[in-house]
């Protein structure tokens, strides 16, 4: 990767996706000694329902803390993909969820359409998860941090016995991104 | 990297390494600040580390409740000083029923912290209240060389139980089962430090009723108990007794 990585987690309020980029900060700052800023941005054009989490990560200082230039985006819903793959940078990756985003839009991203709500709410039995379920996604799909350090920071944040729906929710994220990776000879 | 930890460490140790400078220096800088214009509070889960009731590295940002939103833009305006790059995040204030914010960043020596001023309601003036009658927090640390003077209106544990507990986005938390919730996380945290204390509990209730909320806290900390297992508390046992405290609340 270059040295900064700007990341954008994009869906509607409730989906926990706010939480899901502090968690990445956190993996980032805290368990790979890498500088990263979470922020979460609300203003005119984040209002009627879209909501958006921004994590911008580098090894190097971060000079500026607002996401310029999108390296990776996940939209969970079709309004936040319509509103900000616009944002995305060419040969960006844009990781939407296969059932609620049905357009994407027709440019030079790297498209990943992976069945995360689904997952969350059939396989793990509880649709709140869908956020770990993104996460595990987002670092299977671009390494921006290690496995370990994501695991880390999840279980750091998460109330004893309730780790391990956590920690399969995350590894079924990491399972989707291997399928998604290997089906496009990645 | 993750510290150390024994049960002398300071809480500012509970920063991490990098953002500890950056984050000591904004506070000192709003204490600076708040002798210019005092209506504001700092909240949140860094009030909480301050005043030794969190003992957990996460990535602090730094909540300063004003008394209203024309205090907000009375501070924005508030020249700071010129070490600290300060980026708005917001293009406008984000207004909802419950509460209206503006997100800031604060950057020192490209380390940046969030800064994030809200303000809701009557809940200004019901951490005001206490902090007259207690007193600022206030510490110097020495830290690569500086001595770092705060002295700043931080949020009391036992308003922040009660303020936690009540907010919509616990409720939120409980209706969705969320495990994750930092809310949620806090309330236990600071309820199994003074479930045994009977002066925690004569407070919660006075204050409480005089900012006249308190059969909806009775009623949210009952939900809150019973849905415990649901939401990843099943381990923290809740004794008759205090489940009886509670159900006797009456205004």
């Amino acid at each position: 990767m270059g040295s900064r990585y700007e990341i954008r987690l994009s869906g509607e309020g409730g989906q926990g996706l706010i939480l899901a980029g502090i968690i990445l900060a956190e993996a980032a700052a805290i368990y790979d000694e890498k500088n990263a800023i979470q922020t979460q941005s609300y203003g005119p054009e984040a209002r009627g329902g879209a909501c958006k989490s921004e994590v911008i990560i580098s090894e190097d200082e971060i000079d500026y803390p607002k996401a310029t230039c999108i390296d990776l985006l996940l939209s969970l819903t079709q309004e936040a993909c319509d509103k900000y793959a616009g944002e995305l940078k060419k040969g960006g990756v844009l990781i939407v969820d296969a059932l609620s985003v049905e357009r994407v839009p027709e440019d030079d991203f790297r498209i990943f359409r992976l069945p995360i709500l689904e997952t969350a709410r059939d396989k793990m039995g509880k649709l709140i998860v869908a956020n770990i379920v993104a996460l595990g996604v987002i670092v299977g799909l671009s390494k921006i941090v290690s496995r370990e350090a994501i695991e880390k920071a999840l279980l750091a944040r998460v109330p004893k016995g309730t780790e391990q729906l956590n920690s399969r929710a995350l590894a079924a994220g990491f399972e989707l991104a291997a399928a998604a990776m290997e089906s496009q000879g990645s | 990297m993750l510290m150390p930890i024994s049960a002398n460490t300071p809480w500012y140790c509970y920063i991490q390494a990098r953002y500890r400078l950056p984050m000591l220096l904004i506070l000192e800088e709003l204490s600076r600040l708040r002798e210019l214009q005092d209506n504001f509070v700092l909240v949140g889960g860094l009030s909480l580390l301050m005043w030794g009731r969190l003992k957990h590295q996460v990535l602090w940002d730094v909540d300063l409740l004003f008394r209203d939103k024309f205090s907000i833009f009375k501070f924005l305006a508030l020249a700071k000083d010129p070490k600290f790059d300060v980026v708005s995040m917001d293009e406008d204030f984000s207004d909802s029923e419950t509460i209206v914010s503006f997100h800031t960043s604060w950057g020192f020596q490209a380390r940046w912290v969030n800064v994030d001023y809200l303000t809701r309601s009557k809940w200004y003036y019901f951490h005001k209240d206490t902090i007259d009658q207690r007193g600022d927090f206030e510490e110097e640390v020495e830290l690569e060389g500086r001595k770092i003077h705060i002295k700043l209106p931080v949020a009391y544990p036992w308003d922040l139980f009660i303020e936690k507990s009540l907010s919509p986005r616990l409720e939120q938390d409980l209706s969705t089962s969320n495990d994750l919730s930092y809310d949620l996380r806090h309330v236990f945290i600071l309820f199994e430090q003074e479930r045994e204390n009977p002066e925690f509990w004569s407070y919660i209730r006075k204050k409480t009723e005089r900012f006249d909320r308190l059969s909806e806290l009775k009623e949210r900390l009952l939900s809150i108990f019973q849905q415990r297992e649901r939401i990843g508390y099943g381990h923290v046992e809740i004794e008759d007794s205090i489940a009886r405290l509670i159900s006797d609340w009456e205004e």
